[in-house]
């Protein structure tokens, strides 16, 4: 789709010229997002600054009938930001204000293309923090974080982004502005806000909000465990769950990342270690610290670990995450392209979860690597492979697929925090019956009826998504 | 009021009849209704599976709280719910949950919303759907059990839950008040807190300071950055939430069956 010269006139009366993006480059840019198999251009990129000039284009491309996708930084998974239909991409890159701090209430006020990381930096001196914390948070933005209803590795603690979102202002797929949520939370009445986290843009574009800020810990305690076996590391993860002792952090990064470490940032681990366990227990109290951790080494101990290293102060605890926060960026050394799955499971089903991802891969002949958030029972298999290589691709989500057949299998879900976007599209079914799917429908046309903000995503099968899937598919079809 | 002893015997009723009204006779539902036939849920109670390694219980809607309570500490969990002052502590799930009611753990473990992974709906077709799932972490689709969380019963039928549960030793601790009847809870933030506590004076019966939250005899406060829940009526005054649910009910109870009254839209 060419962009239309009365497009452009139009659109300049809402933007300025450089706050618009056309041509080869930005269509090339903005045809996807972290999840690269699937690419669809846009036929235009605005930057708005404000929520009024959100406002305005939404309602522009309601008078166009062009369809509109909300993008933060990209870094999505799921392809949650691919213009499905082509259209405009709203990017959220200039609303990057803090606009209020309100420290007594613990509580902050700002738009929604801001990084994620920002936010705690803004307030680490006040000894706060936002607590979710995606493993790409110096530059996920917040407004993505809503969309996704983001984890990371604190959350098994703290959750996710919606205990930390308490309200939200939010342009409609219509083009008028609305408030959700409330400062104060916990009250009568509909949770729009909390339907709205999560639902990956589909159902308006949030251009501001207010988050919750958690003290940080005073005393936290990090340890780095290696096991000879991945068994023995989603045993002990199984094993400290059951106790009652929830740590901070529960993460494990198989063979294959520490593979990737060694090759990328030469990080040496005990000889026969085939799993690291990451573990960190935080509170106020350093007895109790002290004492979840003697916990969890017990646990590691009788798992017969090959060596358990600690670490309180803050330098020796950065360290030790070391492996996990390079841990992804690491794997780029493996192969041209990475699929990052996604799927939970209960958490007491690790250990044999594990084993299936091993055994799927190698009967696709494809490379797997495992970094994930164990102890909330949500994994991240790590397929490397060459997308250039279409029966490399075919291969990848055909083992994708059966592992997520797995956990569902197992009592678990598709996604636990990077979204169905376009990617797993073909899977609700699995875990959703039709009437179930109708339900959901029923709950996205409260907010969104139409098919223009940020179409084919979430529900399977949409008007004029099905036809279309063809051309934004990835090589293998 | 017809006992409801099964999922099919529910879904057969609710199919058959024009106005249904469901959920347990509680202060905070509106006092005033227009004649609907009366179901009572709470025969249909009962855990169904509990998964004490995976801190997660899939249970019966009618079941009561209490009760659960007791089965859960069998398995070293619980629900981080105390009950407010005056409250029935062995209320069932689907009241509970349908009116989002405040409790005196907010403070450290917020409230159903943060709680239900999943539901099993009957909607008022008779239809049973699923929404949510098993697992602790879990964004696939939209959070319907969300929206229904405090829906007051009036976008569907709740006839199974599935709560997230804590370690026993992790959940929160209170000294609950005596058991006086209260006629509202406030909530604001907590900046506003002590300002709001001097002007309800006499009314306040238990004040968590922890959470911001009043509880209290005769009128809440007029003014204030919150909330609150009043004895006998519920009406929105937000036009925001008005325009929504509305929308809501057109989706999944266009013919107005279920709670008729319930909410003042």
């Amino acid at each position: 789709m060419e962009i239309e010269r009365s497009w452009l006139q139009e659109l300049s009366q809402i933007l300025r010229a450089d706050q618009l993006l056309t041509g080869a480059a930005a269509r090339r840019g903005y045809d996807c997002d972290a999840y690269t198999v699937d690419r669809f251009p846009p036929v235009a990129v605005a930057l708005p600054e404000s929520t009024a000039e959100v406002a305005e284009l939404v309602r522009w491309c309601n008078v166009r009938k062009v369809p509109f996708t909300a993008r933060g930084a990209g870094t999505g998974l799921s392809g949650g930001s691919l213009p499905a239909l082509g259209g405009l991409v709203i990017s959220t890159k200039k609303l990057t204000k803090i606009l209020e701090i309100d420290l007594p209430n613990r509580q902050m006020l700002a738009q929604t293309g801001i990084a994620n990381k920002k936010l705690s930096d803004a307030v680490k001196a006040a000894g706060l923090h936002f607590a979710p914390d995606p493993s790409s948070q110096t530059v996920a933005t917040l407004g993505g974080n809503i969309a996704e209803n983001a984890g990371g590795p604190h959350t098994l603690k703290y959750g996710v982004t919606s205990s930390h979102v308490v309200a939200i202002t939010m342009v409609t797929p219509e083009g008028d502005v609305v408030e959700l949520g409330s400062r104060v939370p916990g009250g009568p009445g509909l949770d729009l806000a909390g339907l709205v986290i999560g639902s990956e843009g589909t159902l308006g574009i949030a251009t501001e909000a207010w988050v919750t800020l958690t003290p940080l810990p005073n005393h936290v305690i990090t340890a780095l465990v290696a096991f000879g076996t991945v068994r023995a590391a989603t045993e002990s993860v199984a094993e400290i769950i059951a106790s009652g002792t929830i740590p901070a952090a529960l993460e494990i990064m198989d063979r294959g990342i520490l593979g990737a470490l060694k090759a990328a940032f030469g990080l040496e681990y005990p000889a026969g270690t085939e799993a690291l366990l990451l573990v960190e227990c935080d509170g106020d109290s350093a007895e109790i610290v002290k004492a979840e951790m003697a916990t969890v080494d017990a646990i590691c101990r009788a798992q017969n670990c090959l060596n358990l290293e600690t670490a309180e102060d803050e330098a020796a605890r950065q360290k030790l995450w070391t492996a996990r926060k390079k841990g992804v960026g690491a794997m780029g050394r493996l192969a041209p392209s990475i699929v990052t799955h996604d799927g939970v499971i209960p958490r007491s089903k690790l250990p044999e979860m594990l084993d299936t991802v091993y055994e799927v891969a190698s009967r696709h002949q494809i490379g797997v690597a495992n970094i994930f958030h164990a102890g909330d029972g949500n994994l991240h298999p790590c397929f490397y492979f060459d997308d250039r290589d279409a029966d490399q691709v075919r291969r990848v989500v055909e083992a994708g697929e059966e592992i997520m057949r797995r956990c569902i299998e197992l009592g678990g879900s598709i996604t636990g925090e990077h979204g169905i976007g376009v990617e797993k599209l073909d899977l609700m079914g699995l875990m959703f019956s039709p009437a179930d799917l109708e339900f959901q429908a029923q709950a996205k046309r409260i907010f969104n009826d139409g098919a223009l903000c940020n179409p084919c995503k979430v529900l399977p099968n949409q008007k004029s998504c099905v036809e279309h899937k063809s051309r934004w598919r990835g090589v293998a079809w | 009021m017809t006992l409801i002893h099964s999922l099919e015997d529910l879904q057969t009723l609710v199919k058959e009849q024009p106005l249904v009204r469901h959920m347990s006779p509680h202060r905070f539902r509106n006092s005033s209704l227009p004649p609907a036939v009366e179901l009572d849920l709470r025969p249909c109670s009962g855990i169904l599976e509990v998964h004490p390694s995976d801190q997660v219980v899939v249970v019966r809607a009618g079941t009561g709280i209490r009760d659960l309570q007791t089965e859960l500490a069998s398995h070293g969990q619980g629900l981080p719910w105390i009950a407010a002052p005056g409250e029935d502590p062995n209320l069932d799930l689907a009241t509970a949950i349908g009116l989002n009611l405040p409790h005196l753990g907010m403070a450290t473990h917020a409230s159903w919303r943060e709680w239900v992974l999943g539901l099993t709906v009957v909607q008022p077709s008779g239809e049973l759907v699923h929404c949510g799932s098993r697992a602790v972490k879990n964004v696939a689709g939209y959070d319907v059990q969300r929206l229904l969380v405090g829906a007051r019963g009036t976008l569907g039928i709740i006839a199974e839950v599935i709560l997230r549960t804590c370690p026993l030793k992790a959940l929160p601790s209170v000294d609950a008040p005596s058991a006086t009847e209260i006629d509202f809870i406030q909530r604001c933030l907590p900046t506003d807190f002590e300002a709001l506590v001097e002007s309800l004076g006499g009314a306040v019966v238990y004040a968590d300071e922890a959470a911001s939250v009043v509880y209290g005899v005769g009128k809440p406060a007029v003014s204030g950055s919150g909330w609150s829940l009043i004895a006998g009526s519920y009406a929105i005054s937000d036009p925001v939430q008005s325009k929504y649910w509305q929308r809501a009910k057109a989706e999944f109870d266009p013919s107005g069956k279920l709670n008729p009254g319930e909410v003042q839209l």
